[in-house]
C-alpha cells in the first residue's frame, strides 16, 4: 500500500477515535496530567461527586416524614456538597485551561496541519487505477483523477484553449476524492449503527379511531324532516 | 458547662441591643399572633423603651389581632404606653407620593398634561400593582426609621418588630439591600459617566441625581450592615409541627443563613399536648399529638442550638390585648402543660 494511503488512513482513524471518545477527554487529561495540582483537584472532584451520589441515594431510601431530622441533615450535606463541587469544578477548569490550550495546539500541529498538508500536496496521488480510461465520462474521469478543483477550473481551461485532460494518462481515483468517499461511507455506517442499535425505539403513533359515527338516517326519518320544513314555510 | 439552649425567648425579650426583629414563616402558622406576643412581652419587660410593631404583610392582620384599627401612621396600642402598631398600606403610600408629585408640579407652575394625569392618582394606579411594591414600601419605611433615629426627628423607636408576609415575600424583602446595592453600583457607574446629562433630563427641578443616588446607596449600605449584625437584627421562625411547615422553615433558615442574617429562634405553634390533658382528650387529638411529637423530636435533634419555643393550641382565638398577653407569657417562660394547662381555656371571647 502506498505510504500516502497509510498516513491518510492513520489520520482518519485518529480523528474518528478522538471524535468517539470526546466525552472522556477531560477525565483522561485530569487523570494523566503531568501537573500534580490538576491531578489532585480532579481526584478531589471525583470524591465529592461520589460522596454526593451516596448521600443522595441514602436520602431516597429514607422516608422524609418518618426520619425528618436525618433526611434534612442529608439535604444540608447535599447542598454543601453541591457548592463544593461547583467550586472544585471552577478550580479544576482554571488549573487545566492552560493545559487544554497546549493540547489543542499539539493536536493542531501533530494532526490537523499534517493531514491538511497531505491532502493539499498529495491530493492528486492516484490511490487505485480504473480498469479503463473510458469507463466514465471525460468530466467524471477528470474529477476522479484530479479532485473537485477540476470543476471550477474546467471552464477556465476551455476559455484558454487548454485541454483539461492533457496530463491524464490513466484514469484513476485520487487521494482527495477517495478520502471524501471513504469518510462518507464511515459516516453512513455510523448513522446506520446508531439508528439500529443505539437510538431508543420510537413507538409507532397510534391513530385514534373515530368513535362517533354519523347516524345514518332512515328514509322514514328523512320524510318526517321534509314535512317539518314544509310546515315552517 | 451547660450547653443546652433555653426553650424560650427570654434573651430576646430582655435584649437591650436588638433593633430589628423579624417574625416570619409559612402562611397560617401564627406569625401575627407570635409577632404581637413578642412585641407585648418586650414592651412589658422593658417599660422604659419604645417598641413598634409593623406589618409588612399586604393582607394585614394586626388590627384584627388587637381588635382595634391601625393605619399607615404608628399608633399606640390601647392599654400599652410603649407599644405602637403600624400597617403599611401600599395604595395609601403611593397616593401620598402621587399628591406630593402633584403639589410639586403646581409649585413649579406647570399646568400641562402631566399634572392632570397625576391629579387623577395615575401614579398610584400605575405602580400600585407592581409585584414587589409591598416589599419596596416596607423597605422605605425601614429607611425612614433609620433616618429619623439618626436625626432625632419625629418618633423614634428602640426596637421595631416586623410581622412579615409568608416566606417568599419576606425573603424578597430581605434581599432588597443586596439587590439595591448592586443596582446602585451599576447606576453609579452610569451617572459617573453621564451625570450632567442625566441632571438635564430631570428638567428645571434642579435634581442632583448623582447626589440622590449616593445618599440612597449610603442608606442601603447602613441597612445591610444592621441586618447582618446579630446583635441588632434577628429572625424568629414560626412553624407548626407538620412536615410541610418544617420543610419550609428549614429552607427559610438556610436562605437566611446565606444572607448572613442571625436566626436562632423557632416558635412551634398549635401544639396539642394531648397526653397531659386528661379531661379534654379525644382520639383525634391523641392521633394528631402523636404526629406532632414525632416531628418535635426531630426538631429538637435538628435545631439543638436554637431556642425552640413550644406553644400550645388554645381553646379559643388569641385576639385582643388581654388574650395576647396571657398567651405571650409562654414565650418568656416555657409552657408547662401540667402547670399552665388551664390557661389555654381561660381566654376571653372576643367579639
Amino acid at each position: 500500500m502506498h505510504w500516502v494511503v497509510i498516513f491518510a488512513l492513520l489520520f482518519v482513524s485518529i480523528n474518528k477515535f478522538l471524535q468517539y471518545t470526546s466525552n472522556y477527554h477531560e477525565r483522561w487529561v485530569s487523570k494523566l496530567s503531568l501537573v500534580k495540582e490538576i491531578r489532585d483537584l480532579a481526584e478531589n472532584l471525583r470524591k465529592l461527586i461520589k460522596e454526593r451520589k451516596a448521600i443522595y441515594e441514602e436520602n431516597r431510601a429514607v422516608s422524609a416524614q418518618d426520619n425528618y431530622a436525618r433526611w434534612t441533615k442529608n439535604n444540608r450535606k447535599i447542598s454543601k456538597l453541591d457548592k463544593d463541587i461547583e467550586q472544585s469544578k471552577a478550580a479544576l477548569k482554571n488549573a487545566s485551561s492552560k493545559q487544554e490550550h497546549l493540547l489543542k495546539r499539539v493536536k493542531l500541529i501533530a494532526l490537523t496541519l499534517p493531514f491538511l498538508a497531505l491532502k493539499l500536496l498529495k491530493g492528486k496521488t492516484i490511490v487505485y487505477d480504473l480498469p479503463a480510461n473510458d469507463m466514465f465520462p471525460m468530466i467524471m474521469n477528470g474529477i476522479l483523477t484530479k479532485g473537485l478543483l477540476y470543476i471550477p477550473l474546467l471552464p477556465l481551461n476551455i476559455v484558454r484553449g487548454v485541454d483539461p485532460n492533457k496530463d491524464l494518462v490513466t484514469a484513476g481515483v485520487s487521494l482527495s476524492v477517495w478520502l471524501m468517499g471513504f469518510t462518507k461511507v464511515i459516516d453512513t455506517v455510523e448513522f446506520i449503527i446508531n439508528q439500529l442499535f443505539l437510538m431508543p425505539a420510537v413507538p409507532e403513533p397510534k391513530h385514534e379511531k373515530n368513535t362517533t359515527k354519523e347516524k345514518e338516517l332512515e328514509p322514514k326519518e328523512i320524510e318526517e324532516l321534509k314535512t317539518t320544513e314544509a310546515e315552517l314555510d | 458547662m451547660d450547653l443546652t439552649v433555653d426553650p424560650n425567648l427570654h434573651s430576646l425579650i430582655t435584649s437591650t441591643t436588638h433593633k430589628w426583629v423579624f417574625v416570619g414563616g409559612k402562611g397560617g402558622v401564627g406569625k401575627t399572633t407570635s409577632s404581637c406576643s413578642i412585641a407585648i412581652q418586650m414592651a412589658l419587660n422593658q417599660p422604659n423603651k419604645k417598641f413598634l410593631l409593623i406589618s409588612t404583610d399586604p393582607a394585614h392582620n394586626l388590627s384584627d389581632a388587637f381588635g382595634e384599627k391601625f393605619g399607615k401612621d404608628a399608633r399606640k396600642v390601647t392599654g400599652m404606653n410603649n407599644l405602637s402598631c403600624m400597617e403599611i398600606d401600599p395604595s395609601a403610600a403611593l397616593k401620598d407620593m402621587n399628591d406630593m408629585a402633584v403639589s410639586r408640579n403646581d409649585e413649579n407652575g406647570d399646568s400641562d398634561g402631566l399634572g392632570e394625569l397625576l391629579q387623577g392618582g395615575a401614579l398610584a394606579d400605575l405602580t400600585g400593582s407592581i409585584p414587589g411594591i409591598d416589599e419596596a414600601l416596607s423597605f422605605m419605611e425601614v429607611m425612614k426609621h433609620i433616618k429619623s433615629q439618626e436625626s432625632g426627628d419625629g418618633d423614634s423607636y428602640d426596637t421595631v418588630i416586623f410581622d412579615t408576609a409568608p416566606t417568599g415575600h419576606t425573603l424578597r424583602f430581605l434581599q432588597l439591600p443586596n439587590t439595591l446595592a448592586k443596582l446602585l453600583e451599576k447606576f453609579g457607574e452610569i451617572t459617573g459617566k453621564l451625570g450632567p446629562m442625566l441632571n438635564s433630563f430631570a428638567g428645571a427641578s434642579n435634581v442632583d441625581i448623582s447626589g440622590k443616588l449616593n445618599e440612597l446607596k449610603e442608606n442601603v449600605e447602613k441597612i445591610r450592615q444592621q441586618f447582618t449584625n446579630p446583635d441588632l437584627t434577628t429572625f424568629v421562625c414560626v412553624c407548626i409541627s407538620e412536615f410541610l411547615s418544617l420543610y419550609e422553615t428549614e429552607r427559610l433558615i438556610q436562605e437566611l443563613i446565606s444572607y448572613d442574617m442571625d436566626v436562632n429562634s423557632i416558635i412551634v405553634n398549635q401544639l396539642l399536648f394531648a397526653e397531659f390533658d386528661q379531661e379534654h382528650n379525644c382520639k383525634r387529638c391523641q392521633a394528631r399529638w402523636k404526629m406532632q411529637t414525632k416531628y418535635l423530636d426531630q426538631i429538637d435533634e435538628l435545631y439543638e442550638d436554637f431556642h425552640v419555643v413550644k406553644m400550645p393550641l388554645c381553646a379559643g382565638e388569641i385576639r385582643g390585648l388581654n388574650n395576647l398577653t396571657k398567651f405571650s407569657q409562654f414565650l418568656d417562660k416555657a409552657y408547662d402543660p401540667v402547670a399552665d394547662g388551664k390557661v389555654i381555656y381561660e381566654l376571653e371571647e372576643k367579639n
